[in-house]
């Protein structure tokens, strides 16, 4: 009887050992992995920093200006004064194009008029 | 016998592992009692590292929150010289790839160190070149650097940062305690293997450093910048400045100088490039300076706009000196006196002031004193009390000689004569924000001194649109826009203290719209050549840069600009 008891708490004590070293072990391995995931997200976030600053250069002023005034694009100044059209390709409004598609099947389907659409002032 | 020799034995056995135990038990006693705390520090020493978190610094943002200066993590390169196996071979790779000198890496790798920098802040490019080399004893840490996306643009203003990122010129060095902020730190466990495990035992975040917001705009600075480069590079002047402020606040809207420098590249640049001459060089102003001289004479009633004075058809005896005009004058009204920028008209006038009087308005305008910009350096310029004057100052004096002002100093007095008379303490930051976004800071606008009267200020900027539409700033007109301003050209000091004839300082202020002036321009080149008078080199800097100033702030709307058959037939087709 008395060797049942010490057989028992023996196997508690070697239960609650383990128990708490696969806990240990389980939280350690999971730092491996957090640590892991830390450095791709760090890498991910520089990226994704570098990749802003990059947008903001490409857009400043003095590089737009340097990119312009270069001799390989066939860009022109306009004059002080002098008026500038701009043409919009029918073709470029993909969107406008996708709103009238979608428009004629819905006034097909329930006979619903055309919505108003926002025209360009140059156009 | 036996049974006897046996519990004897039994007994020295049992003494022995008694006495054994009893050595246990000390040593288990001098350890936990005597030697705790040096074993206990020894294994939270390789159980656990401290590591400083660094804070990341301050964004710096124009007024319309568009980044001027930001911060972005990249890697530094270093070496453990002893784990390097062959490193005859390891300079030359890391030379051909990093383009360094391959007796600096001799010296750095040759080293008897296990940690050593090869070269930090690389870029993406030359780290990944590194990387690919799959080196062993070369790694890389992770740091923060500074970069600055305009690159030259406002780059006497910005300043830079040092490698430890501190700042050292500009507003980068001026606002360093906001910009900087609090570093934090953490304590990792680490196992055996002496990896680092993801647990912070202690942690306390790194607070980061707050944002600025500046006065300075984007597009008017480029605008600016732009237009002197120009005039800069046409003139081939030796140096040039320009200053864009809102009268009405003291705001500074852009600040340039040439020559300029890459913010990201401010270690490759001369010193002397780098100095901000509008606010640490002074210079005799020349004819702007009459500007003072008519608002006094104005404002103290010793004269009006159409007092005649006669100016000695061009040379004009004082003391020992002798006066000389541009162009030859007889009789002129005082209006015309500062429209052709007579010196003798001027002189005459400032004799009918005085010293005392005219060195109190001198004083008045912030003239000998720092306007207490929020820059470093800003010098005081020169203006010496009447007690020190000679007989020939107060020929000189009037119209811009024997005193020394900075670029600075001019744009404020012109902002004076155009906000109605009052002398407005210039500033850069509007805002700090910290990392929310939440303004924990702001500055407004101060006023200086109350130097004129409104009506007074009002008669001045009258002269002065005379100036541009007849007299000598002709070429500062605008179609559409009525603005005034004052020329000037100042020949400078040879060292031997004679007036030169072949170097000249030329400049131009002015305000627009003269109705109610929203913007002031400040433009001065250093030895500009062939042409070199303010009213040919600087006043087209002044009307490119208001033409469109005003038209980005839409002060200037296009009904107003005039638009011709022939024009709209040149019209771009795009």
């Amino acid at each position: 009887m008395r060797t049942a008891r010490v057989i028992c708490a023996i196997f508690l004590f070697t239960f609650g050992s383990l128990l708490y070293v696969h806990q240990q072990t389980r939280i350690v391995s999971l730092a491996y992995l957090s640590g892991k995931k830390q450095v791709v997200l760090k890498e991910l976030l520089d990226a994704n920093n570098i990749l802003r600053y990059n947008m903001n250069v490409i857009s400043s002023l003095p590089y737009l200006d340097k990119k312009i005034l270069s001799k390989d694009l066939s860009f022109e100044i306009p004059r002080e004064q002098q008026l500038v059209r701009f043409n919009y390709a029918r073709q470029d409004l993909g969107i406008s194009q996708e709103l009238k598609k979608r428009n004629t099947l819905l006034g097909v389907l329930f006979g619903a008029g055309k919505q108003a659409e926002a025209k360009t002032l140059n156009h | 016998m036996y049974i006897k020799d046996y519990s004897r034995r039994l007994g020295a056995v049992f003494f022995i592992f008694i006495f054994l135990l009893l050595l246990v038990s000390a040593r288990l006693f001098y350890i936990q009692f005597f030697k705790y705390s040096y074993l206990k520090n020894l294994a939270k020493k390789q159980h656990e590292f401290l590591v400083e978190l660094e804070p990341r610094r301050g964004t710096i943002y124009d007024r319309k929150l568009r980044p001027q200066a930001l911060n972005i993590a990249v890697d530094s390169l270093f070496a453990d010289p002893k784990s390097i196996k062959n490193k005859e071979s390891a300079v030359q790779q890391l030379s051909a790839v990093l383009r360094l000198d391959p007796a600096y890496l001799k010296n750095r790798i040759y080293r008897d160190k296990s940690f050593i920098w090869i070269a930090r802040k690389l870029g993406s490019e030359e780290a990944g070149r590194v990387k690919a080399l799959n080196m062993k004893g070369l790694g890389f840490i992770k740091e923060s650097k500074r970069c600055y996306p305009n690159g030259y643009l406002a780059s006497h203003t910005m300043g830079f940062v040092g490698l430890d990122n501190s700042g050292l010129e500009g507003l980068e060095s001026h606002y360093e305690q906001y910009l900087k902020g609090e570093p934090g730190w953490a304590v990792f466990l680490r196992d055996a293997r002496q990896k680092k495990l993801d647990l912070p035992e202690g942690l306390v975040l790194p607070k980061d450093g707050n944002s600025l917001v500046l006065t300075i705009d984007e597009v008017i600075q480029y605008i600016a910048e732009r237009e002197l480069d120009n005039a800069f590079r046409t003139f081939h002047a030796k140096q040039a400045s320009i200053i864009v402020m809102d009268p009405r606040t003291g705001q500074v809207l852009a600040l340039a100088n040439r020559p300029a420098y890459d913010l990201n590249e401010a270690g490759k640049a001369e010193p002397a490039v780098r100095k901000n001459h509008a606010i640490c060089d002074l210079f005799e102003p020349g004819s702007v300076f009459k500007i003072v001289t008519a608002s006094a004479a104005i404002e103290e009633g010793r004269v009006n706009e159409n007092d005649r004075v006669f100016c000695e058809n061009g040379n004009y005896r004082q003391s020992n000196r002798i006066l000389h005009d541009h162009t030859a004058h007889g009789w002129l009204t005082f209006r015309e006196v500062i429209e052709q920028s007579s010196n003798i008209g001027t002189s005459k006038v400032a004799q009918k002031i005085g010293p005392d009087v005219l060195y109190k308005y001198i004083k008045l305008f912030g003239f000998g004193s720092s306007r207490g910009i929020d820059l470093p350096g800003e010098i005081n310029g020169m203006a010496k009390p009447p007690k020190l004057w000679s007989s020939t100052s107060i020929g000189a004096i009037p119209m811009g000689q024997e005193v020394g002002v900075t670029v600075l100093q001019l744009s404020c007095a012109i902002s004076a004569i155009a906000n109605g008379g009052l002398l407005m303490k210039p500033y850069l930051v509007k805002q700090v924000q910290d990392m929310n976004g939440e303004v924990i800071k702001e500055f407004f606008p101060q006023v200086s001194n109350k130097v004129i009267s409104p009506e007074t200020a009002q008669r001045v900027r009258a002269i002065l649109t005379g100036v541009v539409e007849d007299g000598t700033g002709k070429l500062a007109a605008i179609q559409g826009v009525k603005v005034g301003g004052k020329t000037g050209t100042a020949q400078k000091l040879e060292p031997d203290g004679r007036y030169s004839h072949n170097k000249f300082v030329g400049s131009f202020i002015g305000f627009a719209p003269a109705e109610n002036p929203v913007i002031t321009v400040c433009v001065v080149l250093d030895e500009p050549h062939p042409s070199y008078y303010g009213g040919v080199v600087c006043a087209p800097v002044f009307k490119k840069v208001v033409t469109d100033v005003l038209n980005y702030l839409e002060v200037m709307p296009l009904d107003k600009v005039v638009y011709s058959a022939e024009m709209a037939a040149n019209a771009v087709g795009r």
